[in-house]
């Protein structure tokens, strides 16, 4: 979920250059959204509870309802393209869509290639375990462990940087480090703490639990660098939806925690970045 | 939120089965005409011409297709050539396959002895008489099984072109699996069907190649 590969990280850098030297800058006028009926909105299809298809094949979740919230604020039709990780920077900066909506965490190497709105969600990112296992309190109780996560992911980082004298086994996605765990071939699942409700679905209620909280990373709108009035405008979007509760409520409802008046009010500085909790 | 295998899911793989049949089928059809034209330059007596096809063979080999299909949908816009996903995802693999294709019939054209190109001239064939009636057939029959090998090689490689969206068999798999967090049923459904594809085409070929097979 919070993949950020070096091939797609050059790839974005590069592109962004080239972008900058062609001159091509797509200015993304609130007006020519307006004007055109339709905002072109990236986001994540197989990612539950924030961008997935539900039984009948629709489009829903917590960022796809805030895209359309984001629209219907526009007075224009949502139009939603399925990015991935790997390609989600490369649809922005090339002009396919005109923001992410696609569970983008804030992080130091991203500010450098878009810019961000202000948070408008987070998301902890815990060790999953059995419930057998000790809740842990520090990174020195891995010691011995297998864990699983994300290759590239906010977790692996900080796993991999601690040295704990665990074991480190890197998966393509959230999926395939849930999957080990679930099947036994990890100890601990490196995951977003929404994963917990899929993973109490699947294994049976109480089996597994989060046994050390990582780090929070607040989730912003990415647009092209420079639209200074775009992310003027989502930023005093997500202001009025704040202040209103509509987004708290959108929050409690899919992530089922409340989202809190304490967010950082922008993206675009060291404040919005993960906040490391565990030592 | 997570929910059960149910028809939708296998409607879902089912879609992408069919999408990466059509896209295999149209990359081979492209690629098969791309490639014809790259044999032909390749084996021509203009040194340009061989240059400028060993040139593109070269590329299309070098590098990635991952990176080639990247390059055709978020590199062209850049340029100020906006692409849709199927367009971008059956050029891309048409000059790929178009490269590889050129070479493995270039082998098969200077495969052909030469004496067969010396006789036709000497019936006064002109080029293309002579390429079409002597020395395609020739050498399309001895590539046969290297190209059914690339052939089922595409077929897999179709997978590659979930970077830039489109939504193939591989990655309806990934999708049902993420949504149902079933990862073995979902990508079991995947590779039997791929399998399903690529077996009978490989058994196919074997019996096309026996029944074509020139005397030896």
């Amino acid at each position: 979920m919070h993949r950020t590969s070096s091939f797609t990280r050059r790839s974005a850098i590069a592109l962004a250059a080239a972008m900058a030297f062609a001159g091509l800058a797509h200015a993304q006028k609130v007006a020519d959204i307006r004007k055109s009926g339709v905002l072109r909105v990236g986001a994540q299809v197989a990612q539950v509870p924030w961008g997935f298809s539900d039984k009948s094949g629709k489009l829903t979740g917590y960022d796809i309802e805030f895209a359309e919230l984001l629209a219907k604020d526009l007075g224009v039709k949502p139009e939603f393209t399925p990015v991935t990780v790997a390609n989600r920077t490369a649809a922005l900066l090339t002009g396919q869509v005109d923001v992410l909506a696609a569970v983008v965490t804030i992080l130091a190497d991203r500010q450098k290639v878009v810019l961000f709105s202000r948070p408008y969600s987070y998301l902890d990112t815990v060790l999953i375990g059995k419930s057998s296992l000790p809740v842990m309190k520090s990174y020195a109780e891995l010691k011995g462990l297998r864990i699983g996560v994300p290759r590239g992911s906010v977790q692996d980082t900080a796993v991999t940087q601690v040295n704990s004298g665990a074991t480190v086994q890197r998966f393509d996605d959230d999926a395939a480090a849930v999957q080990a765990l679930l099947s036994g071939q990890v100890d601990l699942a490196g995951a977003a703490s929404t994963q917990l409700g899929p993973i109490g679905q699947v294994a049976g209620a109480g089996k597994y639990d989060i046994k050390l909280v990582v780090s929070r990373g607040y989730q912003g709108a990415a647009v092209r660098p420079g639209e200074r009035e775009w992310v003027g405008y989502i930023n005093d979007f997500i202001a009025r939806k704040t202040a209103s509760g509509e987004l708290d409520a959108l929050y409690r409802k899919w992530i089922g925690l409340d989202l809190g008046k304490d967010l950082p009010a922008t993206g675009e500085t060291a404040a919005a970045l993960p906040a490391f909790v565990a030592k | 939120m997570i929910r059960d295998f149910t028809l939708t899911e296998f409607w879902v793989i089912a879609h992408g089965l069919w999408a990466t049949l059509l896209l295999s089928a149209v990359a081979f059809v492209g690629g098969g005409l791309a490639g014809l034209g790259v044999a032909l330059a390749r084996t021509s007596s203009v040194r340009t011409l061989r240059w400028a096809a060993g040139l593109f063979i070269d590329f299309f080999q070098g590098t990635p297709m991952l990176l080639q299909l990247f390059l055709v949908f978020y590199g062209l816009p850049v340029l100020g050539l906006k692409l849709n996903v199927w367009v971008a995802a059956a050029a891309g693999l048409t000059l790929h396959a178009g490269a590889y294709l050129g070479e493995i019939w270039r082998g098969g054209i200077q495969a052909v002895p030469g004496g067969q190109t010396e006789a036709a001239s000497a019936l006064g064939l002109g080029w293309w008489a002579r390429m079409r009636c002597v020395v395609l057939p020739q050498a399309l029959r001895m590539s046969f099984a290297p190209t059914v090998g690339f052939l089922v090689q595409l077929i897999k490689g179709t997978s590659l072109a979930a970077i830039i969206g489109f939504v193939e068999l591989s990655r309806s798999g990934q999708l049902v699996s993420s949504v149902t967090y079933k990862p073995l049923l979902a990508f079991g459904l995947v590779a039997a069907c791929y399998f399903a594809i690529c077996f009978p085409l490989s058994r196919f070929s074997v019996r096309l190649e026996r029944r074509l097979a020139l005397p030896a």
